[in-house]
């Protein structure tokens, strides 16, 4: 808006002085009047004829043609040049907001108003300017009126300032400037002429825009208040689910104080070794289907104290190679970790085998490198040589029925 | 953390606290992240300990009514856990002291950090969520962990995740947190979405929160309206990408060939129906890496300009009821204007040719650029039943999707022959907008859109 002000006020201030500077010392009130007014003029009927045409009682758009071209243009603009689907949502949300229903036509005659306003101020400013700091004298005069049409004319003109007892050209004033200002004239004749172009720029330009601009700026804030945004619309959708997206926001209450090198094994072997035979068999925290799909049943599943006990009756004293089955897809912790120390440390002598059980495998899935390596690591950690921790793809009870 | 968090929360009638617990690699970020629709929330792998903080996040409602879901670690060493809070002299007799207690002591702060990050949670909470996988077999060590979790006397509610998975499994579970008292359990698949599920769990917390009941109640009552406005906007992306999709007709000038414009209309629609995903990613707050669209097999159809289709005849009626009265009296120059063109139903010929002239006027490059000898290509028949058919399956998958699902989304084809029948149909519906006239008509694009829209719906809303 800003923008548009002072563009407004430049080009005032330019049209006006293009208008002085082709006169030497002579300005020609008719010429200037329609540099600043006339156009202004035709724009303020355009939008009196549009205000009051009668309008469609609907909740589309309904700013006028005018408006429509405008919010058309903008939607355009929006749409193209927009990259993020939140920015284009955002446009239409401000479209809805100062287009749909009457507060589009309000907007659109308050920056109408204001603009013009801003040009015959920026217009006036400089008239003023020009007319404080060189003499002018000034033609007013007629072809085609009678003096007498002609000085009821201006009477006419100058009646608002009149009533302000501002001072307004009498008929030795109009009668000079229709003779070309060619012989001496009064200042004081120059100072009425002067004060009759500043009051017609400010009686028949700033006021009537003012009092519009006020009166539309008014009516859509009234227009505002009644305002009924489609919450529903998809564009509204976008924006709020973009606001939501921004405003969520996380926070770490509890950092962790000791983080731990994840010190993952970056090699891996899907060996599918042959397993020792007259091996002890024993399963870690199996789940009854893993369990059904092995060949070679485990003695014990270890899954609570009392197995864990037998767990470690059975690997004490024994010779035999001692194999402990668990599930590949459900990553080891702490506690399984705990679990399976406490069980190899009940026989140091053993030879120990880490057998990371797929059923996903056999699934038409590939077995994953990142499901494997963290048993690595807890082989690693309980001294199972390499070649000792393998996987084993296994056939799931589901499978087993379908075959 | 300090324990006060709680009488504060407490006062607060519109702030309800939830700590998210449970063993490690359970999906307890993954919860959080579904309920918040937010896929970037915290870390999700496959590997114990992904989560070693606790990390706090909030849903808020448009009435001020907020729930603060703080996901903590995974519980791992549960069994030495319970050992060490048991062996405590004040430890289970004691309840929330004896784990107060616990909690304050700085040897097993240091020992079991994670866990007593968790007890402190679980503490400072209104209401504990204990997730659990269900495809996991009922374990000691889970056993300890509720034990542990209870003393902290807030309510417990069992949340069963993975639930795709073995029914007997889930049954024993029942059967076991039964046992334990826990009666209020919710089956919620934070890979599998259904917001009925999710409703389930406001409904479960109501059970155990009776002062916020009225608040969860309107809680639950906007995230519902939410949800259905947001898959409705969805749909409506949908629609109007494939009505103008559908309505792409490009003009191939004289002697150039068909295949470069081919190539283009194939690359608009690709691009049309990109931005239409990425849009519907947004919208369910999914990020871009969720969906990957295979390229789709885009076919060009060759369209000749007949504006007098007998469905365009029937827009011409409403149109063009004065020119037609008057069409008999110029009818047989224009005809020789439109000597060789496709007149369709030219028997009336007059009347047609009157409606023509009428047509011509808002028409007039369709007409003339038939004249110059252009013709028009815009999207099949098949392969607008094949978009169509590709944008149902992507809905209804993004509509299913949990937020913690990690693999990609990649969508395939393989419908009934009923299916392909009622999409053929509806995308013949779509196809009528490829004839100009039509596609102008604000009413009828009205009417198809409704007509498709409404098709989506019943097509997604069946199971």
């Amino acid at each position: 808006m800003s923008v548009v002000i002072i563009i407004a006020l430049l080009s005032g201030a330019a049209a006006t002085l293009n208008a002085v500077a082709g006169s030497q010392n002579t300005l020609n009130i008719f010429w200037i009047l329609i540099v600043l007014l006339g156009f202004n003029l035709l724009s303020f009927l355009i939008w009196l004829l549009v205000t009051l045409l009668p309008k469609r009682s609907s909740r589309q758009f309904s700013s006028g043609p005018l408006g429509g071209i405008f919010k058309q243009l903008l939607e355009w603009l929006t749409t193209y040049t927009a990259k993020q689907c939140a920015v284009r949502s955002a446009s239409q949300v401000w479209l809805s907001w100062h287009f749909q229903q009457k507060q589009g036509r309000w907007f659109l005659g308050s920056i109408t108003h204001l603009s013009w306003l801003c040009y015959i101020i920026g217009g006036g400013g400089t008239l003023l300017v020009v007319l404080a700091t060189k003499q002018y004298n000034f033609i007013w005069s007629s072809t085609l009126l009678s003096d007498s049409a002609f000085i009821y004319l201006t009477k006419a003109l100058a009646a608002p300032m009149a009533w302000l007892h501002w001072p307004v050209p009498t008929l030795v004033d109009v009668s000079s400037s229709q003779q070309g200002a060619s012989a001496e004239v009064l200042s004081q004749t120059r100072k009425a002429w002067a004060y009759f172009l500043l009051g017609c720029l400010f009686f028949y330009g700033v006021l009537p825009r003012a009092i519009s601009w006020l009166l539309c700026t008014a009516l859509r804030r009234m227009a505002l208040k009644k305002i009924d945004l489609d919450f529903t619309a998809t564009y509204y959708q976008k924006l709020q689910q973009h606001w939501q997206q921004h405003r969520r926001t996380s926070e770490i209450i509890d950092s962790d104080s000791h983080p731990i090198a994840q010190n993952r094994l970056t090699e891996h072997a899907f060996t599918h070794k042959t397993l020792p035979q007259n091996a002890l068999c024993l399963g870690v925290e199996l789940s009854q289907s893993a369990m059904n799909g092995l060949s070679r049943k485990p003695s014990v599943n270890v899954v609570d104290k009392t197995t864990q006990h037998q767990a470690v009756d059975a690997i004490k004293n024994i010779n035999n190679p001692i194999l402990f089955f668990v599930n590949v897809q459900k990553a080891p912790d702490r506690g399984t970790n705990r679990l399976m120390k406490n069980l190899v440390s009940s026989n140091a002598k053993g030879v120990y085998w880490l057998v990371c059980i797929d059923q996903a495998a056999t699934q038409n899935t590939q077995p994953c490198a990142k499901h494997f390596f963290p048993w690595q690591d807890t082989a690693n950690q309980l001294g199972i040589v390499k070649k000792h921790c393998v996987l084993l793809e296994t056939i799931s009870e589901q499978q087993q029925q379908q075959q | 953390m300090n324990n006060s968090n709680s009488s504060n929360n407490n006062n607060n009638n519109k702030h309800v606290l939830l700590s998210i617990v449970g063993h490690t690699n359970t999906g307890k970020t993954s919860l959080v992240r579904t309920l918040l629709r937010d896929s970037s929330f915290g870390e999700v792998a496959n590997i114990s300990g992904t989560t070693r903080h606790v990390e706090a996040a909030k849903i808020t409602s448009n009435t001020g009514f907020c729930i603060e879901l703080r996901d903590t670690p995974g519980l791992e060493d549960s069994s030495a856990l319970y050992e060490s809070v048991s062996a405590l002299s004040s430890g289970l007799a004691n309840g929330r002291n004896g784990l107060v207690e616990f909690v304050d002591t700085p040897e097993y702060a240091m020992e079991f950090e994670q866990e007593v990050k968790v007890l402190r949670q679980a503490l400072a909470c209104d209401a504990i969520l204990y997730v659990v996988d269900s495809r996991e077999p009922v374990l000691e060590k889970y056993l300890f962990e509720l034990k542990c979790l209870s003393l902290a006397a807030r309510p417990i509610i069992p949340v069963l995740n993975f639930i795709g998975g073995d029914e007997s499994q889930q049954q024993t579970w029942r059967s076991t947190l039964a046992n334990l008292g826990l009666h209020a359990l919710v089956e919620f698949d934070t890979v599998a979405f259904d917001f009925e599920a999710e409703k389930r769990l406001y409904a479960k917390l109501q059970t155990v929160m009776e002062p916020q009941h009225k608040n969860l109640d309107d809680f639950i009552a906007e995230r519902a309206q939410q949800w259905q406005l947001i898959k409705t906007a969805c749909i409506d992306i949908t629609v109007r990408m494939l009505v103008q999709v559908a309505s792409t007709v490009m003009a191939v000038p004289k002697g150039q060939p068909v295949e470069v414009l081919s190539n283009a209309l194939q690359e608009n629609i690709r691009e049309q129906e990109q931005k239409c995903l990425a849009e519907l990613l947004m919208l369910l707050q999914f990020s871009d890496t969720d969906a990957k669209l295979i390229h789709l097999p885009v076919k060009n159809g060759h369209w000749n300009a007949d504006l007098f289709a007998p469905e365009t005849l029937k827009i011409f009626g409403v149109d063009t009821a004065s020119a037609a009265a008057t069409g008999a009296v110029v009818g047989v120059g224009v005809d020789l204007v439109f000597a060789g063109m496709s007149l369709g139903a030219a028997t009336l010929l007059g009347a047609t040719v009157g409606a023509g002239l009428s047509a011509t006027k808002k028409f007039g490059r369709s007409f003339l650029g038939k004249l110059k000898g252009e013709q028009n290509i815009c999207l099949d028949e098949s392969t607008l039943t094949l978009l169509i058919a590709r944008q149902v399956l992507l809905l209804k998958t993004l509509f299913q999707r949990g937020h913690a699902a990690q693999s990609a989304i990649i969508i395939d084809l393989s419908s009934s022959k009923e299916e392909k029948k009622q999409t053929a149909k509806i995308a013949g519906r779509l196809q009528l907008l490829q004839n100009t006239l039509a596609s102008k008509n604000k009413e009828l694009l009205a009417a198809i859109q409704r007509e498709v829209a409404k098709w989506f719906v019943d097509r997604i809303d069946e199971p």
